[in-house]
């Protein structure tokens, strides 16, 4: 009787009741940390290390949401229960795009977040392409990531540019900072290949890509080894990596074993490749009528145009077809105490032209190991080697058509052109030219959680880039004649180490608040070795080693370059009710760079986001949104990428003596003016999800602000010096940025997948502050015009008029308004305008996947719009160079009869060259079909093998073709031909994969 | 946490103590007596280059009388033809002569840098160190005096030489700083004091120099001195400076006999001081000073003038420096072609002194003194010539021409004629020149301030009349 009154009063009392279980996944395990949480009133709390909860409710709650990173929340029905309510938790593979790695913290859910970061998943789509370094998979994949592709030649540094140009460029200013990105794999920074390691006047010239080739140092990552890459744009995702954010970073995290039974997976891909937009020249009929005309135009014997009766393709002599070869093998397992992951990989691409081939051989292994439960050790390894060939072949196929490669006899044509200008057949079979290179990138980093609130973490990382090249110029052929053989032995290596130590505080009982505190330090250091050795006046040429030669015949020279920082950085987050998101960061970085004062400067961020979907106001979800947030970041990063510069003023020795003495000679002035760049960037975003999280739509409006840009400033010549590096540019980017994502319905992936991606930049020189120096500045070169007020990317050149009907010489608009045929007028710096603009308006790309079940089909569409590009004139020269050097075809069209309309001047052989003419400036406007994809799940098909696991039949079309926005008819060549001097190809690749 | 004070230690530890390796840095060049000598091994290498001494210097003063440009366009000759033409453009157009305003001053960055840090140099005995201040001061001089002569008329143009100079650089400058300039009398002023302070300092047995004379000793600066009262007429101290250096160098002068073969062998003993430009020798020829009118040169840029040769007596001997070759262009055995071989610029020998007492002594009426020296230069190239008679302004007037005669092609013409106030007077002259003959005073008689450094320096003023 007692006894029921007082359970009466107790349920009569409280009103409440407590729930609690176990939250597990469908292996059983527990979820640690799963959301419990009722969604009317937002109470809540999270598992624990057992994935157990315990939760004390008002008896009018009548759901519970229980959730969990990547995998499919569900909400029961709790209203009346109490006691024990446990819950499975199922794997969402839609919901596992929902995790975005960042800076020092590692993964974390997306929604909580704050900071612009583009995640790019690294799908077939992605990885079947034939292509050798993971930069050129980004074109088009992350909205305000701009790949630079240049050439088509495999294995060359690409420069990817993250929301503009924010320094002022190479062309402009004779010493640069690099705009490359900072490139992290797992915590290891990369290093940048395209950095100008010394100060503008020592002799880096010895280390030009003459001597020694610049290879890609992201060839050794084998893009099947990435789990997925990252890339964080604005200041609050970069500011942790403080002096080396200010150009975006890019994250690359690879694959880990997973806790199961031990999987292998083959892949076998194999394709061939064939040239396209390849520049049409004159066949030996057409050039001797173009190169006769010029002779009698010019007063001179036609029959000097040599003969007719000799006609050599010189491309098809020089091309092959191209094939691609992918093997890949790799093995991952374990169990919760011990995951790894094995992965070799070995490929051949050899490119359209003959001896231009890259083979590379890569590894990696990574284990990760739980020696406690609070410890655990994680660790990675990447290896590889490559060699690439790189014989020129001296442009072959811009050699008249009428020179026969092969003389009479057999023997390689050494006679009249071939004197002097390498037979590039002869050169293919007697020069050799290979670079090997070897990388080794590893890393080791343990965790310890004391506590579930408690996590400390150290980790160590190294990078070694070592590249050997070894470069034969024949004295048989025109390419070393005239040193009677030439060999050059270049080693570049590069090491560099990280060492970081970090504390995070994470209180998980504040109930809705919920704080994050992080420390940490960091050092790291770079040093960098280029050995150039060289002979010349070989005895025999088969004998090509420098021990052969007398010491006077050879030449050496070294460079070395080293750097060390050490930091120390902080993160501070809040949150309320996963609503009001707060993110502060700051790094101090403290470097070796400015020697003498260690210059120490501190780089921060702050930034919030609000979900403001999770609102009451929301709970409706008008307009359909599912999800939405609105963010804000603004912060202050820099750019380190200036090579090593002494402050105090810098001496260096001359190689060239004065009476038999070696001097000292000053390279470089005191310069307490120079510190890092500085980018001070604010941003905007807004993300909402529509119809079920399935159409998500992102925009962000960028504006970064470069302080202190550097800038090779001419000073008074009293000083000593012509030019001092400051950093006196101001520079202005902004614009925004749009992706639109599609997901299908289902949680299995079936369905149609796409993302589009586009992005708009604005970009202006704001000031040169040259102090007491004359300002109104503007210099010119190569035609670039670098004035305050106008845009970085702007390309000036003078307009071309087209061919006056009636003389046929070449018309140009002078400044003043008149036309003119003087092209010493046309060539004055006062008559340059804007033409064009080097980096495009609007860009992205639309990458989409339609997965049919056993058949997936994709695409990636890329599409620039607003570019200009001035193209190498060598193929349209008017005559001037017609002698020597094969013609595009468009020279046909030339002027020849009063009456004549036509765009090409008279042919003469004293043609005048305007190199800045707008001639030379082509509109590139262009959508690009990058790639084409299929694959076959052959095991859904009902095709089986053994106890195989997976089977795949890929098929793959990269590169398929260009839409230029160009009229140019069929038969003629337009900028789709003369954007690159090394045509592009498209390659065609099949594969199978195959797993157990 | 344990991170700060690691932190700590390694920031203000030597883990960031990284000196640049391509490169000394400057605090660690001029902290030892082995850097600071080689910083004045640099500014010596400074005078060997094509745009200075190993060409430009010693041949742009002679287009005005004493050589005539050959070519039309070729663009090395474009800097010889604009003097020879008196119309050199303010832009200099691609000529090569405007770095004669830029090349001194990186060797006057050097050597102001060196004498700034000698002071708190602990390292070498009191002697070596004044023997490098003393070098230090004599090239600073050198560089100041070889400005102020291209760029500044001579200091007789005004009263008191007040007339502008160049940027007087005796500190090193900051690389934002504008100098304007400053008198030639303050220029002036600077070269005696450092020249006459570095009589006194240069020592030649320090042992670091191998005795060749491309280096200086103590003649070589009382001999700079001596031609430097010459420009301003200090006739008293050139005489004095002049006797004081031929003693000094104890050196005799080039005797009859082996006059000829001493040019061809590429080396006069009686030589105080030659530029090396032995460095040029791996180059095609293009860059030596044979290429200017070299005999045996294939394409010479210029001609020997014949007003030159109208001032030679028939029989004097330093005609044979001037043969005519086969295509009947004039060239000279001063500086003969050769593919093996560069002949390293006089900048002062022994037969200038002799001609600069000369010149002093008949300035303050001296006239015995003067002839005496007369005859020593001109008995030796005309055998059997009579002692020379003349006095007063005559004695003067021969004396200069035997000047001319005897440093042709060395690099004095312009200077002397405008030091003199004489006017240039010639004969033979190319089409394209604008004035043949040129009264003096006029602004043609200097070259103007390159237009690039008057944008770079708002400070300086451009030289009338361009």
């Amino acid at each position: 009787m007692f006894l029921l009154l007082l359970m009466v009063g107790a349920a009569t009392l409280s009103a409440q009741h407590e729930v609690r279980g176990r939250v597990t996944g469908t292996d059983g395990e527990g979820l640690i940390g799963a959301t419990v949480r009722d969604p009317a009133s937002g109470r809540g709390t999270a598992t624990d290390l057992d994935g157990s909860y315990a939760l004390t409710l008002p008896d009018s709650t009548g759901r519970l949401t229980y959730s969990y990173t990547g995998m499919k929340s569900r909400t029961l029905r709790v209203a009346g229960k109490g006691g024990v309510i446990n819950v499975v938790l199922r794997e969402d593979a839609a919901m596992l795009q929902e995790v975005t790695v960042t800076a020092y913290r590692g993964e974390q859910k997306a929604s909580e977040t704050v900071g612009s970061y583009a995640t790019v998943e690294m799908t077939e789509t992605l990885t079947d392409r034939p292509v050798e370094s993971l930069d050129k998979l980004l074109e088009g994949v992350a909205a305000g990531v701009q790949v630079q592709i240049n050439t088509g030649e495999p294995g060359r540094p690409v420069q990817v540019q993250v929301r503009g140009q924010g320094s002022i460029p190479g062309n402009l200013s004779t010493f640069s900072a690099s705009t490359q990105p900072l490139f992290v794999l797992d915590g290891v920074p990369l290093f940048d290949v395209t950095e100008q390691p010394t100060s503008a006047s020592s002799g880096g010239a010895i280390f030009s890509d003459g001597n020694s080739l610049a290879l890609n140092p992201l060839t050794f990552i084998n893009p099947d080894d990435i789990q997925n890459i990252t890339i964080l744009r604005d200041a609050s995702a970069t500011a942790l990596y403080g002096s080396d954010a200010s150009n975006g970073v890019i994250l690359i995290t690879t694959k880990s074993g997973r806790a199961g039974p031990t999987q292998v997976n083959l892949s076998v891909r194999t394709g061939f490749a064939n040239p396209i937009n390849e520049i049409k020249y004159l066949n030996t009929e057409q050039y001797l009528e173009l190169a006769r005309e010029t002779a009698f135009n010019s007063g001179n014997n036609p029959a000097e145009a040599g003969p007719s009766d000799v006609d050599t393709d010189w491309r098809s002599l020089v091309q092959q077809t191209a094939t691609n070869t992918d093997i890949d093998l790799n093995l991952s397992g374990g169990n919760d105490r011990f995951r790894y992951r094995l992965a070799a990989g070995y490929a051949v691409l050899e490119s359209i032209h003959r001896s231009n081939g890259l083979r590379t051989g890569t590894f990696s292994l990574s284990m990760t190991a739980d020696l406690h439960p609070k410890l655990e050790l994680y660790t990675r390894i990447n290896g590889g080697a490559q060699r690439k060939d790189n014989v020129s072949t001296y442009a072959a196929f811009s050699y008249p058509p009428n020179l026969d490669p092969f003389l009479p006899d057999g023997s390689f044509n050494d006679q009249g052109t071939f004197l002097n200008r390498p037979n590039p057949l002869a050169a293919l079979a007697q020069n050799e030219n290979y670079t090997d290179s070897r990388n080794l990138n590893g890393t080791l980093r343990l965790r310890y959680d004391p506590t579930q609130e408690i996590n400390f973490r150290g980790q160590v990382g190294i990078d070694v880039n070592q590249n050997s090249q070894f470069r034969y110029d024949s004295a048989l052929n025109g390419s070393g004649r005239t040193r009677n053989g030439r060999l050059v032995l270049s080693d570049r290596d590069n090491t560099q180490w990280v060492a970081n130590l970090q504390g995070s505080y994470q209180p998980k009982s504040l109930g809705d608040h919920h704080p994050f505190f992080l420390l940490g330090g960091e050092l790291q250091r770079q040093d960098r070795f280029n050995l150039v050795a060289q002979g010349t006046d070989f005895p025999f040429d088969d004998l090509r080693r420098l021990a052969f030669l007398p010491r006077e015949n050879t030449d050496t020279d070294e460079s070395i370059f080293e750097r060390a920082k050490v930091s120390g950085y902080s993160e501070l987050s809040y949150n309320y009710d996963y609503r009001y998101f707060f993110k502060a960061n700051a790094r101090l970085d403290a470097t070796s760079l400015f020697g003498g004062d260690t210059q120490a400067d501190v780089f921060y961020a702050i930034g919030g986001n609000w979900n403001f979907s999770e609102e009451g106001f929301m709970a409706s979800r008008p307009l359909g949104i599912t999800s939405g947030r609105l963010g804000v970041s603004y912060g202050v990063t820099g750019n380190s990428r200036i090579g090593v510069y002494t402050a105090q003023g810098l001496y260096r020795i001359d190689d060239v003596d004065y009476g038999g003495q070696f001097p000292l000679i000053p390279s470089a002035p005191i310069n307490d003016l120079l510190g890092w760049e500085r980018k001070r960037q604010l941003n905007l975003s807004l993300q909402v999800r529509f119809i079920e999280d399935r159409l998500g739509v992102n925009f962000e409006f960028y504006r970064n602000l470069t302080v202190g840009g550097i800038f090779n400033v001419q000073v008074p010549n009293a000083s000593g010096f012509p030019n001092i590096v400051a950093n006196i540019a101001t520079i202005l980017n902004y614009g925004p940025e749009l992706t639109v994502t599609w997901r299908p319905r289902g949680a299995d992936g079936r369905g149609y997948n796409a993302r589009l991606t586009a992005s708009r930049n604005f970009n202006r020189l704001v000031s040169i502050d040259t102090g007491e120096l004359p300002t109104g500045f503007s210099t010119t070169r190569n035609g670039q015009i670098l004035t305050p007020g106008f845009d970085l990317n702007i390309i000036y050149g003078v307009p071309s008029l087209g061919v006056n009907p009636q003389t046929g010489d070449e018309e140009w608009l002078l400044a003043t308004g008149e036309r003119t045929t003087d092209a010493a007028q046309a060539r004055r710096p006062e008559n340059l305008v804007p033409l064009g603009r080097s980096a495009p308006e609007v860009f992205g790309g639309l990458l989409q996947s339609y997965d049919f079940g056993p058949l997936r089909l994709s695409a990636l569409i890329n599409f620039s719009y607003g570019s200009t590009v001035r193209v190498n004139s060598l193929t349209f020269t008017d005559g001037r160079q017609i002698g020597f050097n094969n013609q595009s075809v468009n020279q046909l069209d030339r002027w020849q009869l009063p009456g004549d309309v036509t765009d090409t001047p008279r042919l003469r052989l004293d043609a005048p060259l305007v190199s800045a003419s707008s001639r030379y400036l082509y509109d590139l406007n262009f959508i690009q079909l990058a790639t084409v994809g299929a694959s076959l799940d052959l095991r859904e098909l009902g095709i089986t093998w053994g106890t195989g696991r997976t089977l795949t039949a890929s098929f793959n079309v990269n590169n398929v073709g260009y839409l230029y926005d160009d009229d140019t008819p069929r038969d003629r060549n337009g900028v789709a031909e003369y954007r690159f001097n090394f045509p592009e190809q498209r390659a065609f690749v099949f594969g199978i994969k195959a797993g157990w | 946490m344990l991170l700060l004070p690691l932190l700590g230690w390694l920031s203000c530890g030597n883990f960031l103590d990284i000196e640049p390796q391509d490169e000394l840095s400057r605090a660690e060049a001029l902290s030892t007596i082995r850097g600071i000598d080689a910083i004045l091994v640099g500014a010596y290498q400074q005078l060997s280059f094509t745009d200075y001494y190993a060409q430009s210097f010693l041949f742009f003063p002679e287009m005005v009388g004493n050589l005539v440009p050959l070519d039309d366009n070729a663009g090395s000759v474009l800097r010889y033809r604009q003097v020879h033409d008196l119309n050199v453009p303010s832009d200099y157009e691609g000529s090569a002569l405007n770095q004669l305003y830029d090349r001194p001053f990186t060797l006057l960055y050097a050597v102001n840098d060196v004498l700034a840090a000698l002071p708190d140099l602990e390292e070498g005995t009191p002697e070596q160190r004044a023997s490098l201040r003393g070098e230090a001061l004599h090239l600073r001089a050198v560089a100041h005096f070889d400005m102020v002569r291209v760029f500044a008329q001579a200091p007789g143009f005004s009263n008191g030489a007040a007339h502008p100079g160049i940027p007087l650089i005796d500190r090193p400058l900051g690389v934002l700083d504008q100098p304007s300039r400053a008198t030639v009398a303050e220029i002036y002023d600077l070269i005696v004091r450092d020249l006459t302070e570095a009589a006194d300092l240069v020592d030649p047995s320090f042992s670091r120099r191998n005795g060749d004379n491309v280096w200086i000793e103590p003649a070589v600066v009382l001999g700079a001195l001596a031609r430097v009262q010459a420009y301003r007429e200090d006739w008293q101290s050139c005489a004095e400076f002049a006797t004081r250096a031929i003693t000094a160098s104890g050196r005799e002068l080039t005797p009859r006999e082996t006059y000829l073969e001493a040019w061809e062998d590429r080396d006069l003993p009686e030589t105080l001081w030659r530029i090396d430009i032995q460095r040029l020798l791996t180059s095609s020829g293009g860059t030596s000073p044979a290429r200017i009118a070299g005999r045996g040169e294939e394409d010479p840029l210029c001609r020997v003038s014949e007003d030159l040769m109208s001032l030679f007596a028939p029989d004097d001997l330093r005609r044979q420096l001037y043969p005519q070759d086969t295509r009947g262009f004039r060239l000279t055995a001063k500086y003969p072609f050769s593919p093996s071989a560069i002949f390293n610029p006089i900048y002062l020998r022994l037969s200038e002194l002799y001609l600069l007492r000369a010149e002093a002594n008949a300035a303050l009426n001296n006239d015995a003194l003067a002839q005496a020296d007369y005859d020593l230069i001109h008995q030796r190239a005309v055998l059997n010539a009579p002692p020379i008679t003349l006095t007063g302004p005559e004695l003067l007037e021969e004396i200069r021409r035997e000047r001319r005669r005897e440093l042709a092609l060395e690099g004095h013409l312009l200077f002397d004629l405008s030091r003199w106030g004489a006017d240039i007077d010639r004969d033979d002259c190319a089409g394209s020149v604008r004035f043949c003959d040129l009264t003096y005073p006029s602004p043609y008689f200097i070259l103007p301030i390159p237009e690039d450094a008057l944008f770079r320096n708002p400070n300086l003023t451009q030289n009338e009349g361009y």
